[in-house]
């Protein structure tokens, strides 16, 4: 019989190689997203997009939205979607179950007036109340509905719009006004095999600890989940992004699917297992640059917030789709296992070694200064994986950083490793089996 | 007992962190040399454009523009082709003269056969919008036929933005190219090419035309219907009878801007017979657009084809043809057909709402 302390070392330094074997994978996941970002932002043309505006070959284009709440920030929301600097489109805003004081500020804000419009798609969602159109010249539907949740109307804004392609945009993010025009541009060139089209990038440089190590979880995602992914043609959404959808590809997929919150993961999941079911070529592509990206945080209680809904969302979709894991081509292979990995299996054996080396160390089956070179090795590792990940951002085109935010961010990656990050996970932890419940 | 293995470890991952800093201090450096060259760029760009705007009214002491050359040669040429584009007549081509004099020109050209796609990309930029003058097309034009065939499809689209001279070898290239391009190149190119739509009709056109493959042809319609403009093709029977749909109605979309010659008028007459309802649906909005009296009764036969979106678009074009096309459309108000009743009241309502709108603005005028 394998001894106590002996099995404690054997067992601590499996998890500090697991755990180093998992940051080394993800460095090579983020080289392989900037190399992709770089190709990308080279094969980007540059032309007057004002052509963009009048031709009659490019789609029209719905945006969903589902209004939380009735907030100033709310309103100023939809303001900016409205001014979108983009040809023909329509802002399709839905009041999911708004009180009549809210549906009172909406029409308030909008000039609503009542309005009919034949319901052209047949998902099932809670029964719509009203329809209104504004007064303003602005290109506004508002569809109020009964209480469902954020996919169900996503859902009833997708029955009553009938152009061929859709969007959505997370409404903690902020835009330029020319988002559209550069998400329609794969859609333009290569129409029968774009499915989808994703935009995001990490925030603007936050103020204060947390604004820095929200956008280092930011840059992270950004640079694996995104770019790193979409180089094996398996891009996946992150907060902050702006996506464009083929609609017929989004009813073909039944609509969102209902859930509390944050659908356009499990639809961009869903949306690469029917193209990869139907054996034919078909693109989800990132559009490299900053055209969309969260707003960034300056309280730790709204970082938590933040990466809490996250992690909710992506519980949710693998509830739904991680069956997809090894039978789905690189999505299968690389983004499933890469999300459970990041998302749930690192964060549980870093739990499990800080432990396990907790215990160790007071029952004295091994050395206290064993213990703390091994933790001192794996944090090592860490922060050099995430300083890494810093140096590469501004290989990526498009992204601009000062000097000095460039240093904060960089030597910020300590303070993220040696103390933050065991905090995070046990949050993490939590709000993945929330999501998984919810 | 894991001292010896953690140590060696430790050690390396301090020398990668010394890497990372040497790194991050580059990295620091360079961008805040590049900030610093942009900002002096910046900051001379007045010094540039008054000293431009100088010689562009006449005074020809260039020892000032020479200076400013030596210092923000870049930003110079920059600023050059972006006046340039801006003014017009002798001041113009003294801009071009300029450019000529200070070889800006001459190492465009050079820069356009470099290996690296973003110089030629550029290059070609920045000859296209100096193309307007004789001297740079003549000396640009083998490279422009050159870079029609690059592998970067953006210095092809550049290469294509050259397209302003009258050169019927480079402008029926551009076509071609056009049509083999991917369909956002497609989209920029068009309204270079729009300009030159009555001589490309003559023979590139019609050649093009007689492609066999539906797809092609489909790609052909798109970018002719796309020009908006009168085009001299006059009989497009052959494709309105094509056995493809998609040939078909782009056909019909065409045929709006092509005259309405008798082939063209019977083309568009079957058209609003066809089976397929998108391509009556195209025929319907090109008769309306031609106002042709003699596509009535078979608009008005629309109506009651039992189609919802066929008969709300038919009526909608007949309630653009009055008075004909309104007595058309309330004979059918009390119509059996609940589709085609519909259709002709909500096409009336609008109509008239319409009218007493403008009748209205016409009052207070």
């Amino acid at each position: 019989m394998i001894a106590l302390p002996l099995a404690a070392s054997m067992i601590l330094v499996l998890l500090c190689l697991g755990i180093m074997a998992a940051g080394a994978a993800r460095l090579f996941v983020v080289l392989r997203g900037v190399a992709h970002m770089r190709r990308e932002g080279s094969r980007a043309a540059a032309f007057d997009r004002n052509i963009l505006l009048t031709s009659d070959l490019v789609p029209d284009v719905s945006i969903l939205a589902v209004a939380p709440d009735a907030s100033e920030n709310s309103i100023r929301f939809v303001r900016q979607l409205v001014k979108l600097y983009f040809g023909r489109f329509e802002v399709v805003l839905v009041l999911d179950g708004a009180s009549p004081e809210e549906r009172a500020i909406w029409s308030r804000e909008f000039h609503l007036r009542k309005a009919t419009r034949p319901e052209s798609g047949g998902l099932k969602t809670g029964a719509v109340r009203g329809l209104y159109l504004s007064a303003e010249p602005i290109p506004l539907l508002v569809v109020d509905k009964e209480a469902g949740g954020e996919a169900d109307g996503l859902n009833a804004g997708l029955n009553f719009v009938d152009s061929p392609a859709v969007a959505t945009v997370d409404w903690d993010a902020e835009f330029t006004e020319d988002a559209l025009l550069r998400l329609i541009e794969p859609m333009i060139d290569d129409p029968q095999n774009t499915v989808a089209v994703g935009a995001t990038a990490p925030p603007s440089a936050g103020r204060g600890l947390a604004g820095r190590i929200y956008r280092l979880e930011c840059l992270r995602n950004w640079l694996g989940r995104c770019a790193g992914f979409s180089s094996w043609n398996a891009f996946l959404p992150a907060p902050g992004s702006f996506l464009l959808f083929r609609r017929d590809a989004v009813a073909e997929a039944g609509g969102f699917r209902s859930s509390r919150g944050g659908c356009a993961l499990e639809m961009m999941l869903h949306l690469h297992g029917l193209a990869l079911a139907r054996k034919q070529p078909y693109t989800i592509r990132l559009i490299s640059g900053a055209i969309a990206r969260p707003t960034p945080v300056t309280t730790f209680a709204d970082l938590r917030r933040r990466m809490a809904r996250d992690q909710m969302e992506v519980a949710r979709a693998l509830r739904i789709r991680g069956r997809m894991a090894f039978a789905a081509a690189k999505v299968g292979d690389v983004a499933i296992p890469g999300l459970y990995c990041s998302r749930l299996i690192l964060p549980l054996l870093e739990m499990a070694f800080a432990a396990l080396a907790a215990v160790a160390a007071a029952e004295g089956w091994i050395d206290l200064p064993d213990v703390a070179l091994l933790a001192a090795a794996m944090a090592g590792f860490g922060i050099l994986v995430s300083m890494t990940m810093v140096l590469l951002e501004p290989a990526a085109p498009g992204m601009e950083l000062a000097p000095a935010q460039l240093a904060g961010l960089f030597f910020c990656t300590i303070w993220e490793n040696l103390g933050y990050r065991q905090f995070r996970n046990v949050r993490l932890i939590g709000s993945f089996f929330r999501g998984l419940r919810a | 007992m894991m001292q010896p293995v953690l140590i060696p470890l430790l050690e390396a991952e301090a020398v990668c962190a010394s890497a990372l800093l040497a790194a991050l201090a580059g990295l620091m450096l360079t961008r805040t040399r590049t900030r610093r060259r942009r900002e002096q760029a910046a900051a001379a760009r007045p010094a540039i454009r008054e000293a431009l705007s100088n010689y562009m009214g006449g005074n020809d002491d260039l020892s000032r523009l020479r200076k400013l050359k030596k210092a923000q040669r870049e930003e110079l040429a920059h600023t050059l082709v972006d006046l340039q584009s801006r003014v017009g007549g002798p001041e113009r081509e003294r801009l071009v003269h300029l450019a000529l004099e200070f070889r800006f020109v001459a190492d465009w050209c050079d820069e356009a056969e470099s290996r690296d796609p973003g110089k030629r990309r550029q290059a070609l930029g920045s000859l296209a919008a100096m193309s307007h003058s004789p001297m740079v097309s003549r000396l640009a034009a083998e490279i422009r036929l050159r870079a029609l065939g690059d592998p970067d499809e953006q210095v092809r689209i550049q290469a294509c933005a050259l397209v302003h001279s009258e050169n019927r070898r480079l402008i029926e290239k551009g076509f071609e190219l056009a049509l083999a391009a991917s369909p956002l190149v497609r989209l920029q190119v068009a309204p270079q090419l729009r300009r030159h739509a009555e001589m490309l009709c003559q023979s590139a056109v019609p050649k093009a035309l007689r492609a066999g493959k539906a797809s092609d042809l489909v790609k052909i319609l798109k970018l002719l219907a796309s020009w908006e403009c009168q085009l001299p093709l006059a009989d497009l029977s052959l494709l309105a009878a094509h056995i493809d749909d998609s040939v078909r109605l782009e056909t019909m979309r065409l045929l709006a801007l092509a005259p309405p010659t008798v082939a063209n008028r019977r083309a568009l007459l079957d058209g609003l017979m066809d089976a397929e309802p998108r391509v009556v649906m195209a025929a319907a909005i090109s008769a309306g657009r031609l106002r042709l009296p003699a596509v009535l009764p078979r608009l008005t036969s629309c109506l009651r084809r039992g189609h919802e979106a066929l008969a709300h678009t038919a009526a909608m074009v007949l309630a653009e043809m009055p008075p004909l096309g309104w007595q058309s459309l309330e004979h059918h108000l009390t119509s059996s057909d609940p589709i085609a009743s519909a259709a002709a009241r909500k096409a009336l309502e609008t109509a008239r709402a319409e009218s007493m709108d403008s009748g209205s603005l016409k009052e207070v005028a």
